[in-house]
């Protein structure tokens, strides 16, 4: 059989109508699942946003009330300087997700970068939130006398949490990363031969 | 864009280029329960992708891109999990009609389903009528590649013809 043969029998297809669609099934399933992972890293970006900024504005007010030390200001402008962080980096991925061009290879490109993105920001978080947050706590707990709250932050809470944001990132970032990085690659590699 | 005007134009993407989505289904899932979790998917991406459209590409270049995006994602995962072939606790979308089914049709899908996935697409798209140039743009590679896939598909499937015609099928 010819390649022209097989288009005529392609577009005999044409004509048949070989399913029928459930819509409401359809239009069930799709608004249980659909636009669940872009509203809820929505969601998580506005919770950080708000929830830092409002701590950040409550510890600040609190200690200019109680009239402390400069020291206790570093836990307030940590608080306020991630809140701010987390909307440039909400803007940031909002506009970066415009700029892929309108390809199959472009699709590919915007969810690797999204993976990246959100891998990126799990360690940005451990590193440059919680540390210091968590240093910074502790050494207040010290000053207070309550060591034992400084030991199970430092030991207890910050590894539990530092190992469950890498588990989160092996077990479901990057086999999704490696996946999109293979498919892409086979988009890419040159017919074999 | 609220929901109502979303659902709008989904609803008439899906009634007039259906026909986009059962072949992408059929090239690349290969039970009644992967074509419907295909379909499921393929859909579920395409009303996500309404937001984005902006009319600059004829819809039906649109929902090839979106569909074909999605189909090459979910053959990659499915490929990792344990295959199964009952419904079960998916919900049924897709009815099957009853109608007479064309062998050589059949054999044709077989044979690009054992393509490799981006030749799948190339392929579907080549079958659709569109040019290298449409090909070339939609999948995001240069024309030569696509050139040198569609001529090595091509006598894939004519060799491939010619073996069943040899052992008298």
């Amino acid at each position: 059989m010819e390649f022209e043969e097989m288009q005529v029998i392609w577009n005999s297809q044409n004509d048949e109508k070989l399913y029928a669609i459930n819509e409401q099934a359809l239009h069930d399933r799709i608004r249980r699942k659909g636009q669940s992972v872009n509203r809820l890293v929505g969601i998580f970006e506005w919770i950080m946003i708000v929830a830092n900024l409002l701590v950040g504005v409550v510890l600040a007010v609190e200690a200019f009330y109680d009239q402390e030390p400069l020291l206790y200001y570093v836990l307030p402008a940590l608080y306020l300087a991630y809140g701010v962080f987390a909307l440039v980096r909400r803007l940031t991925r909002r506009k970066a997700g415009e700029r892929f061009a309108p390809t199959v290879l472009g699709e590919l490109d915007k969810a690797l970068w999204q993976i990246n993105f959100l891998i990126n920001q799990s360690r940005t978080i451990i590193v440059w939130y919680l540390l210091p947050i968590f240093l910074v706590a502790s050494v207040y707990f010290l000053l207070n006398g309550k060591w034992l709250w400084a030991l199970v932050l430092g030991l207890v809470i910050f590894p539990a949490t530092f190992a469950g944001s890498r588990w989160e990132v092996n077990r479901y970032y990057v086999p999704k990363k490696r996946a999109l990085e293979s498919l892409r690659e086979t988009l890419l590699a040159p017919p074999p031969g | 864009m609220n929901e109502r005007q979303q659902k709008q134009i989904f609803d008439d993407w899906l009634e007039k280029h259906r026909g986009i989505l059962f072949k992408i289904v059929r090239a690349n899932a290969f039970n009644v329960h992967d074509r419907e979790d295909l379909f499921q998917e393929i859909s579920l991406q395409l009303w996500r992708s309404i937001p984005d459209y902006r009319g600059e590409a004829k819809p039906s270049t649109w929902i090839y891109r979106v569909a074909l995006y999605a189909a090459a994602t979910w053959v990659r995962k499915e490929t990792k999990r344990p295959q199964t072939s009952s419904l079960g606790e998916l919900e049924q979308t897709l009815i099957a009609a009853a109608q007479p089914t064309d062998e050589r049709l059949d054999w044709l899908y077989e044979q690009i389903g054992r393509l490799e996935p981006i030749d799948r697409s190339i392929c579907l798209l080549q079958l659709d009528g569109f040019s290298y140039a449409e090909i070339a743009d939609l999948i995001g590679i240069s024309q030569s590649h696509v050139g040198v896939r569609i001529h090595r598909i091509k006598r894939h499937l004519v060799n491939q013809s010619q073996e069943l015609n040899h052992h008298g099928v």
